[in-house]
């Protein structure tokens, strides 16, 4: 028998034959079996052949022992092959070292405060238990994300059914608990070390891989970091959302008449802009305080308009809620798919998701737009705090002079104060959309609405809101940011799209571009003289897009082109709005206002991603109608018969207007640097609205965002979490961060990252170690010394002087 | 243990070979020594059901025979009251380690589409069936319609 590929096995105990049993025949039929079992048999058994039952000679029948020389090669042989197999698996794998593998059933949770850091309270139903059975949950303490939330948890919720997990990322996103905003989005997993290695995991519940993942849902860091595994959760969710969105509709139509209308109707698309709107008014999730506040207001205006929507009752996710009422569940798969597409657009291309075209060139502005905001920290809060300062009052402007656009819309406003309330608004949604300044934009309602009043006193409060708000807002966005990306590189995490998504308040932004182009058609009018008009805003965008590291390509052209080149569309659209508002003494603002007011409830329950949701769901709520006409005034052709003239939206915005700015009123000072001003009364519901900034802020931070920009070279938080997370070799640069990336993966050995590539594998070692370290003993064994039990020269000459004496140089005896 | 890693590897290849007249096995992941399975006969009159049966394997094996019983009652000259089988392939005279247990099902097989009425366990059927086939038939049948299992579809 000679040695093949595959061992030769006894027939009988199926044990491969040893080297010394291949040349063994016991009889003379020729049927082999291992010396074991021959010996057994003989003494043992009966003594019979296996094979033909013939009695065994006393000495085998056939047996030519190996030569020495004949064992060494076998040896030999088996020795290479052996190590080569054992390398062949290693290398395969090794490139898998840099990958991270998005799980489908695995939920990761940035923001928990240290009361929901615990897998207990998290696996409760009123948390993620209410999603499906959790597999398991494993908490983070670390606080480096927690950014400007205050110290804050993250969690991996791993659940038995991926439907379950991708409900859970829609519902728990951007929802507000504790003070902070949770933010949801699949996790990734890494191979575990012992599967690099090829050798057993001897770690029972060892929930890294262990097994190939599948090739679409790998990704490497690299991809990671260009949001590659965000696009692939994208497909994921909106599969989930079109799945569910079948069921969902059946229940929606029949409660909800305007849904019938999203189906096709470009007024559906307007009513889910609509419901986005209101919707950020909702997220801006203040504290946890604030919370209540809005919920109660939106879901009593929703109330209203919407049979089918249940108030929102409080449950433990207050986003959550929202989703409970059929009809938002509906909005939301919409809106969150749109969100998705949104934030995919962002990403990379400009193309909207959405049939409407104003509708999609606003989304695709806003997803351009927000992730400069998110790239520069400095620029985020700048735009934050001009958005806010404008809002409120020319005094914002103190920080940031660019940013203060919103004062000059005040200030030119000879408008009631209820219009220029509006305008401001409008201004402010764009601005929250694409940032913190959500906030503001809430605070802008509250001035606005509060317009009888004079618009300093609404400042002041929303100011004093503000302060307290404020630096927490910046932080979250900052540090955020930050956090994020660290985030992201460290676990290979980054935020979702969801982030984008959370920034609701795109819709709202797309909502107000479609405006924008309406009015435009309709006046006919360019946006350059807006520009002039809106000063503060103009400069506010201009600090926004010289923020922006690098504008999408896609995204500028879709935008207004010539109201600023660099400017997110969005911008410009709005404030051409604003112009046209100011000049024409449109109240179309104040529709926007109205809008907002009548999707405020609507906003509130789809909280999670609720502006985009309400956005795309917006036709469903009663609000629905009023905005469809607004923003339809323009290009869209108007599917609904609900549309109200212009002076019974003014009217009826005028008239929502106390409630509104009751409940929003306050929110929107957060990301203002302006000197607090006395809140005149509407302090309190305001703290709410203040949290939304916080969320755009968050959006803007998001890694996600970062990721899905083309290059983000101006994050300087982002370069340094990678730096650090690569421990790059060379001087990281902005531009050339991801490069030493590239490298290292490719490279693997050269790289810091895979630690076990620079291991030579574990037949190479030997060879080498033994040469250094094998020569000393020698010596010292032949002197009569002790291995250098010191290890040093003094020690082993030392040694020398007391050859015999077996004595210890002084160190080794110390 | 020699007979756990040879049972693995022939209950593999059972499995692969997908017998139409030996099927479902199911063996106790605990014990590999204790394999069950459905025998299908194609013969009349055994082919209007199916028979459980048991295989046991000494912890020997394969230096000793696996003993074969049948858990469904069967109108069989070879297999008696308690079910179990005269099976020669397995007795301990004629054992050889070499031999697999695919060789024994097979040899069972072929015995209860085929009685051996030559060495009955129950004489009085193998009478029956040497003297009156007719008679043996309807019994067998009767018998194998009121006990047997319900045979697989395919």
């Amino acid at each position: 028998m000679s040695v093949g590929d595959e061992p030769v096995e006894c027939p009988l105990c199926m044990e491969p034959l040893e080297i010394d049993d291949i040349n063994f025949f016991p009889c003379t039929c020729g049927y082999q079996i291992c010396r074991f079992c021959w010996h057994r048999i003989r003494t043992d058994e009966n003594g019979l052949c296996p094979a033909c039952r013939k009695q065994y000679p006393e000495d085998p029948a056939e047996f030519k022992p190996l030569t020495d020389d004949e064992l060494q090669n076998i040896k030999k042989e088996r020795k290479q092959k052996e190590c080569q197999r054992k390398q062949k698996a290693a290398e395969n794998r090794k490139h898998l070292a840099n990958v991270r593998v998005v799980q489908k059933n695995l939920v990761f949770v940035v923001g928990l405060s240290p009361r929901l850091a615990d897998p207990e309270v998290l696996k409760k139903h009123d948390y993620f238990g209410k999603f499906g059975k959790i597999h398991k949950v494993v908490i983070n303490q670390s606080t480096s994300y927690a950014g400007s939330q205050g110290p804050s948890a993250s969690a991996y919720v791993t659940y038995v059914r991926v439907e379950d997990a991708l409900r859970a990322i829609l519902a728990v996103n951007n929802v507000h608990v504790d003070g902070r905003t949770l933010k949801t989005s699949l996790g990734t997993t890494k191979y575990c070390s012992h599967f690099l290695r090829g050798t057993q995991c001897m770690k029972s519940d060892c929930m890294y891989l262990h097994e190939l993942g599948e090739e679409a849902a790998s990704f490497t860091k690299e991809e990671m970091q260009m949001g590659k595994h965000q696009e692939y959760e994208q497909k994921l969710i909106e599969q989930f959302l079109n799945s569910q969105n079948s069921a969902n509709n059946h229940v929606s139509n029949n409660k909800i008449q305007n849904s019938r209308k999203k189906s096709g109707s470009p007024s559906a698309q307007q009513q889910h802009i609509n419901q986005q709107h209101s919707p950020p008014i909702t997220e801006p999730g203040a504290p946890s305080s604030n919370k209540p506040q809005r919920l109660t207001a939106p879901s009593g205006h929703q109330g209203a308009p919407h049979s089918g929507d249940p108030g929102s009752s409080t449950e433990a996710w207050p986003s959550l809620q929202p989703a409970s009422s059929k009809a938002v569940g509906n909005g939301r798969h919409r809106s969150t798919s749109e969100n998705n597409q949104q934030s995919q657009d962002r990403g990379g291309s400009d193309v909207d998701s959405t049939p409407d075209s104003p509708l999609g060139h606003s989304k695709g502005h806003f997803g351009v737009d927000l992730p400069p905001t998110s790239l520069p920290n400095h620029s985020n809060t700048g735009s934050s705090l001009a958005v806010g300062g404008s809002v409120p009052k020319p005094h914002s402007p103190v920080e940031d002079g660019p940013l203060q656009p919103p004062p000059p819309t005040q200030m030119p406003l000879p408008l009631p104060q209820s219009q220029q309330g509006v305008l401001p608004i409008g201004a402010s949604r764009r601005l929250a959309a694409f940032y913190p300044g959500a906030n503001n934009s809430l605070s802008f309602f509250s001035n606005s609405i509060l317009g009888s009043k004079p618009p300093p006193p609404v400042q002041s409060s929303a100011q004093t809101e503000r302060t307290e708000s404020q630096p927490p807002t910046e932080m979250t966005d900052s540090i955020p940011v930050s956090s994020s990306t660290d985030w992201s590189a460290a676990f290979g995490f980054k935020n979702k799209e969801t982030t984008d998504d959370d920034l609701g308040f795109d819709p709202c932004a797309e909502s107000f571009k479609g405006l924008a182009d309406l009015i435009e058609k309709e006046n006919g009018r360019q946006w350059g003289p807006s520009h002039g008009q809106m000063g503060p805003m103009g400069s506010d965008q201009r600090s926004f897009a010289s923020h922006m590291p690098q504008p999408l390509p896609g995204a500028m052209p879709a935008s207004s082109g010539p109201s600023q080149h660099s400017l997110p569309p969005g911008f410009s659209l709005s404030h051409i709005q604003q112009q046209q508002l100011h000049q024409q003494q449109f109240f179309r603002p104040e529709l926007s206002g109205s809008r907002m007011m009548e999707f405020m409830p609507f906003g509130a329950r789809p909280r999670f991603q609720p502006m985009h949701n309400n956005f795309h769901h917006g036709p469903d709520m009663g609000s629905g109608p009023v905005h469809h006409p607004a923003s339809q005034s323009g290009p869209l052709p108007q599917g609904q018969p609900d549309m109200f003239s212009m002076k019974d939206m003014q009217d009826q915005l005028r008239s929502l207007l106390p409630n509104i700015n009751i409940s929003f009123g306050s929110p929107p000072q957060l990301s203002n640097a302006q000197p607090p001003m006395p809140p005149p009364g509407v302090p309190h519901s305001q703290p709410g609205v203040v949290r939304p900034p916080t969320e755009p802020a968050w959006m803007a931070n998001d890694p996600a965002i970062v990721c899905s920009r083309p290059v983000g070279d101006d994050n300087p938080h982002w370069l340094k979490s990678i730096h650090q997370l690569t421990e790059s070799d060379g001087p990281a640069q902005n531009n050339n961060s991801r490069m030493p990336f590239v490298q290292q993966f490719p490279l693997g050995p050269g790289g810091g990252w895979p630690p076990q590539t620079q291991n030579p594998p574990p037949g190479f070692r030997s060879p080498v170690r033994p040469a250094t370290g094998a020569t000393e003993p020698h010596k010292l064994a032949e002197e009569w010394v002790f291995p250098g039990i010191c290890g040093g020269e003094s020690c082993s000459s030392f040694m020398g002087n007391f050859i015999g004496n077996l004595d210890l140089c002084a160190t080794c005896v110390a | 243990m020699a007979a756990t890693k040879r049972l693995t590897r022939e209950l593999e290849e059972l499995r692969k070979s997908a017998l139409k007249s030996f099927r479902d096995i199911v063996v106790d992941e605990s014990n590999i020594l204790n394999w069950h399975g459905l025998l299908v006969p194609d013969n009349p009159p055994y082919n209007k059901g199916a028979f459980r049966i048991e295989i046991a394997f000494p912890a020997e094996y394969p230096f000793k025979p696996p003993k074969v019983t049948f858990k469904t009652k069967i109108y069989h000259p070879n297999v008696d009251e308690k079910g179990q089988v005269c099976l020669p392939i397995i007795s301990a005279e004629n054992w050889k380690p070499a031999t697999k247990t695919d060789q024994v099902v097979n040899s069972l097989v072929a015995l209860i589409n085929d009685p051996e009425p030559e060495h009955p366990l129950r004489a009085d059927l193998a009478e029956e069936y040497t003297k009156d086939k007719k008679k043996f038939f309807k019994n067998a049948e009767e018998f194998t319609k009121k006990h047997s299992e319900k045979r697989p579809c395919d």
